[in-house]
């Protein structure tokens, strides 16, 4: 036994070393420890006689998807029942120990005709109860998407909400084309393709269009791609210079600015292009709608007081109302999908930081520190993380951090990568493109 | 005993797995890191030089050259500066002695606000320097215009002086 309390000093003393040759660990750690009590999930090492090094790359990732949850505490063990024997030299809470939720997964690999499969199996503990079963399948080239789909699984039945492993994070980059790459970002592809500007992309609510602004015939203007069959259609029919568009939650309408005479207004057009409707009537500059997960409210910054804050508007453009007093110069609202948080940025001496405030102007806080800018947040269809571009390393990079500001990491190093959007969840065939 | 060690073990490779800037797979402390090489600017491929040869120059020949010059704001602003009235008065004149040119006012801004909000600024600075001309007498089918937000910039630099000089609105000829 006092092997065994010296051996847990050894680890914590591991864990401190670890944190601290990061502070960016040491506040991730610390929060998985005071608001979340993890659940405590054990894993058998994936095994493969013939392919051993799939079989540990297939692992990682799924740990990987897991421990950026914050809901787990993962331990791999051949055996869960030894585990538990041992269980007070892991946990602080030793007392709680029955109180602690604990789960065991298993994974049988296997290949067929060049394709990986994989029965999981995730158990309740200490009874065993079988929560799932479940076949995957994948070619050898796409373990990762697999590996993704697994550990959303296990996160879904573990805390009852869809995990955010499988989504895509649409962004533009250098050649000022729109790109995608996985939420972990990993496997980065081009999706269009000419010589002109491409900005502002969002996503459709389903996952399977995005909708952007080009400069591709000269005047910028709104299209949609469907990622699906590769087709574009042009949504704007006046000519007039067109600018961030926002998809209803709905998927049936977009918002975004319309800039006539020099005056930028936010609209509203259905998906088809047809049933332009004004929303603001103001002499200022009106942009960046961002819908209400009901879509029954509109964010959107304005510079009506004199200098750009956030408002909050009823979809038909009633009830406007101020948001932001406290920051001198706000911009880019993203209402947060459970919708109580606004994410916006704002203006400071060497850029633009990322905050949250909550949606009746209260608890504003600052999510993002250091040099260099950080702008266009984008929430995880959870709403657990924000994605966002980032000058901070000298170069615009997409980076990733937690709603509480914590777990900094950034995703893409090729550079000038602007504008990241967070993709709902996708399924496999949307994904794979 | 030595249960508890592989145990150990095998939770820290699960921890070391777990953590952020594994996932990067450039280098572990690669945040850090980046820091330390050359600093990219994200706007140092677009084609100034050439948009300053091609578009600021009046052809035919046999009329002399006259340089149309960006007229420049304040930050934020897109109304014009009295310093500029005088070099936008200039140009109109010109306009009206050469009837077969026509303009595209292009409004750009510096890097310190949003792409979103920058695009609607840019469209303003455009429209404040055509609004002037129409004033002035040029009709208005000579003249149209477009916004580049921050997206091209006219210097490529991260200072005041660069900054100033992407604050403008560029007449470009056309005819």
């Amino acid at each position: 036994m006092k092997s065994t309390s010296l051996t847990f000093k050894l680890l914590v003393l591991c864990l401190v070393m670890l944190t601290n040759g990061s502070g960016q660990n040491d506040v991730y750690m610390r929060i998985q420890t005071e608001k979340y009590q993890p659940v405590y999930l054990y894993i058998k090492p994936l095994q493969s006689k013939d392919h051993p090094a799939i079989a540990k790359h297939l692992q990682n990732y799924i740990i990987s998807d897991l421990e950026k949850t914050k809901f787990f505490k993962i331990i791999l063990t051949p055996d869960p029942e030894k585990i538990q024997l041992n269980d007070s030299a892991l946990t602080i809470d030793v007392e709680n120990l029955q109180a602690i939720s604990r789960a065991y997964f298993e994974g049988q690999m296997e290949w067929i005709q060049n394709s990986v499969t994989l029965n999981g199996t995730l158990q309740g503990l200490p009874e065993r109860y079988l929560i799932f079963t479940q076949k995957y399948s994948s070619p050898q080239a796409s373990i990762r998407w697999m590996a993704h789909q697994i550990a959303d699984d296990i996160v879904l039945q573990l805390t009852g909400q869809p995990g955010i492993a499988s989504t895509q994070i649409l962004f533009i980059n250098k050649s000022k084309n729109l790109a995608l790459m996985d939420a972990d970002g990993d496997n980065t592809r081009q999706i269009t393709n000419n010589k002109s500007l491409n900005l502002s992309p969002c996503w459709s609510p389903a996952g399977d269009k995005v909708a952007f602004v080009s400069y591709v015939k000269n005047n910028p203007e709104l299209i949609i791609l469907n990622l699906e069959n590769k087709e574009t259609t042009r949504l704007s029919k006046i000519k007039a210079t067109y600018s961030s568009p926002a998809w209803s939650p709905n998927g049936k309408k977009i918002a975004f600015t319309l800039i006539k005479d020099g005056n930028s207004d936010i609209y509203v057009i259905d998906n088809q292009g047809n049933n332009l409707k004004q929303l603001t009537f103001n002499n200022s500059i009106d942009t960046s709608p961002s819908w209400s997960p009901t879509g029954r409210e509109i964010a959107f910054t304005s510079d009506r007081s004199g200098s750009p804050q956030i408002y909050i508007m009823d979809n038909n453009g009633q009830n406007v109302h101020r948001l932001t007093y406290e920051t001198k110069y706000s911009d880019s609202p993203v209402w947060s999908p459970r919708g109580e948080l606004i994410a916006f940025v704002s203006r400071e001496k060497t850029g633009f930081h990322i905050y949250s405030i909550d949606i009746n102007g209260e608890n504003l806080q600052r999510l993002t520190d250091g040099r260099g800018s950080n702008e266009n947040p984008s929430w995880s269809p959870d709403g657990s993380k924000l994605t966002f571009a980032s000058s901070r390393s000298g170069n615009w990079n997409i980076y990733i951090i937690n709603s509480d500001g914590s777990g900094l990491c950034q995703i893409s190093t090729t550079g000038t990568n602007t504008s990241p959007k967070w993709s709902p969840r996708l399924s496999w065939e949307v994904a794979k493109g | 005993m030595r249960n508890t060690l592989l145990l150990t073990t095998l939770l820290m490779t699960g921890l070391c797995i777990g953590t952020c800037s594994k996932k990067v797979a450039v280098a572990p402390e690669n945040v850090k890191e980046k820091s330390t090489t050359p600093v990219q600017s994200p706007v140092i491929e677009i084609k100034a030089p050439e948009t300053v040869a091609k578009k600021k120059t009046v052809q035919p020949a046999e009329t002399p050259i006259y340089q149309f010059r960006d007229i420049h704001f304040d930050f934020d602003r897109y109304e014009l500066k009295p310093e500029t009235i005088e070099i936008l008065s200039e140009h109109a004149r010109q306009l009206k002695k050469n009837q077969n040119i026509k303009i595209l006012i292009e409004g750009h801004c510096d890097e310190w606000g949003t792409i979103e909000y920058n695009l609607a600024l840019g469209e303003r600075r455009s429209n404040s320097v055509k609004n002037f001309l129409i004033k002035y007498g040029i009709s208005q089918d000579r003249l149209s215009t477009i916004s580049y937000g921050k997206e091209r910039p006219l210097v490529a630099e991260h200072n005041a002086s660069a900054w100033a000089k992407n604050r403008r609105a560029a007449l470009v000829t056309g005819s």
